[in-house]
């Protein structure tokens, strides 16, 4: 068998159990794999808007922490001083878990999507900045002495040389970032429902005993963070022909 | 510093590991000159080069006076930018790179067909003609080569000393260049610094008093042997 099939093994095992587990569980606490599928086809529209609603508040919380994170993390890299000045601060704020900060920003922003875009920035920040600011560190010394030596632009020194440098550290800042955003945005849903989000609707799901659809979300909630996975993937190593 | 000297060292040492490498070095390289550093392995001839393009900490002083510099250093695959093709590379940064010289030395190096490829497509010679060309290109007044020609096969390296030296000849920058071949020494430049073993002095200059306009078949004439029998003798 191909080496690209051996992930389907992984599922059908993943399968299995859960086949098992709904033979020996209440389908209300586990439900049967054609309930599921099932709950899946009722979907309507109410899910696309929650869907779509997620899928925003996630992309946009990511988005401002790519931009936000990068042009930080090649600053904090590139001069020592920044680095140095913001280094305790830095670890210290994402120590605190993110989640944590929510009702504080409830309180600032009230129940909004603000808040809860917040939330996932403030996860999302720091793992982009500190993997930038190490692609930027460990940036090849020759390439920025010759940078140096040719007299290029700032701009062209930080778009030429200094960022495809730390791109791949960034790439990987930005991979475990977007799997951060998910995770929160998700969870603020959860938290406090507005009626639209897939957090939401899980909770929602629980509370009506509709388990089947709960996992349906779930088993949704897998597919975004594996499609991303997979885009990104393809993405890396479309962009970095060169390792 | 006079306007036709592009660099003046002063009393120039470095310490590595708490032991000091020169004996003091004393130099003055004149505007358009081609310079060959001749030096025992380990006696700071890269060091000195780097120190010239401002990339190395010294003791001492070194007065530049030239405004943009082209290096080709030791580490070809290193000084090129992988993410940019080979084309981009030689022209990087772009702003000074003359298009004709450009052509002529896609053409000269064989690097036109490899043109919209990436230097990790390219072998180790060729990565390093892609750095020597690029040093060309971009007109600098002072090019620094760090024994430019070492990965280069016997009939490339002739005829990359050739375009160097027709290139030099034409726009006349100041050029530095380390090596490990006298015939190299010689016939490339018009002076030749031999340094000493560490601690390391400038042990002797020669003058090559041969006509600016070579090739390579003077190393068979009697002043190129002359030369070459009193720079053996320094070693």
């Amino acid at each position: 068998m191909s080496s690209r099939y051996h992930g389907f093994i992984g599922f059908g095992i993943a399968l299995l159990i859960w086949l098992v587990f709904s033979m020996i569980y209440d389908p209300l606490v586990v439900p049967p794999i054609q309930d599921v599928a099932e709950a899946f086809a009722d979907f309507g529209y109410e899910f696309l808007g929650s869907l779509g609603m997620t899928f925003m508040r996630i992309s946009i919380a990511f988005l401002i922490s790519l931009v936000l994170g990068t042009i930080i993390g090649i600053l904090i890299g590139y001069y020592r001083i920044l680095d140095t000045s913001s280094e305790a601060l830095i670890d210290f704020m994402r120590s605190i878990p993110g989640i944590t900060l929510f009702p504080l920003f409830i309180l600032l922003f009230g129940v909004s999507d603000i808040s809860r875009v917040l939330v996932a920035i403030y996860v999302g920040i720091p793992i982009i900045i500190i993997n930038t600011k190490y692609g930027v560190i460990n940036s090849s010394k020759l390439r920025k002495n010759m940078a140096e030596l040719y007299r290029m632009t700032r701009l062209d020194f930080f778009t030429k040389v200094i960022i495809p440098e730390a791109s791949p550290y960034i790439f990987t800042g930005l991979r475990i970032a977007i799997s951060f955003s998910i995770l929160v945005i998700v969870v603020t849903e959860m938290l406090l429902g507005t009626g639209h989000g897939l957090g939401s609707m899980i909770v929602t799901s629980q509370f009506q005993f509709d388990t089947a659809s709960m996992f349906a979300i779930l088993i949704v909630l897998g597919l975004i963070g594996f499609t991303l996975n997979l885009g990104f993937d393809r993405l890396e190593k479309r962009i970095f022909h060169w390792r | 510093m006079g306007e036709q000297t592009s660099v003046i060292i002063k009393d120039f040492n470095k310490v590595y590991s708490q032991r000091a490498i020169f004996d003091g070095i004393d130099l003055k390289i004149r505007k358009g000159e081609f310079v060959c550093i001749l030096g025992p392995n380990g006696c700071g001839k890269t060091t000195l080069l780097k120190a010239i393009a401002g990339l190395e900490g010294h003791s001492g002083r070194i007065k530049r006076n030239f405004s943009t510099i082209g290096y080709v250093g030791q580490h070809p695959e290193e000084m090129l930018l992988p993410w940019l093709s080979v084309r981009s590379n030689m022209t990087f940064p772009g702003k000074n790179a003359d298009s004709r010289i450009v052509s002529a030395l896609m053409e000269i190096t064989k690097l036109k067909d490899y043109q919209h490829n990436f230097p990790y497509q390219l072998s180790g010679g060729m990565c390093q003609l892609l750095l020597i060309a690029r040093a060309l290109t971009n007109r600098s007044d002072m090019i620094l080569l760090d024994e430019p020609f070492k990965e280069l096969d016997f009939h490339m390296a002739r005829k990359m000393q050739n375009t160097v030296l027709k290139l030099w000849r034409r726009y006349r920058p100041t050029m530095v260049m380390i090596s490990h071949s006298i015939d190299e020494a010689i016939y490339m430049a018009d002076k030749v610094i031999i340094l000493s073993d560490k601690p390391t002095r400038v042990k002797r200059i020669i003058d090559v008093n041969l006509p600016s306009d070579r090739n390579h078949g003077i190393m068979t004439h009697e002043r190129f042997i002359g030369i070459k029998r009193r720079i053996l003798n320094e070693f």
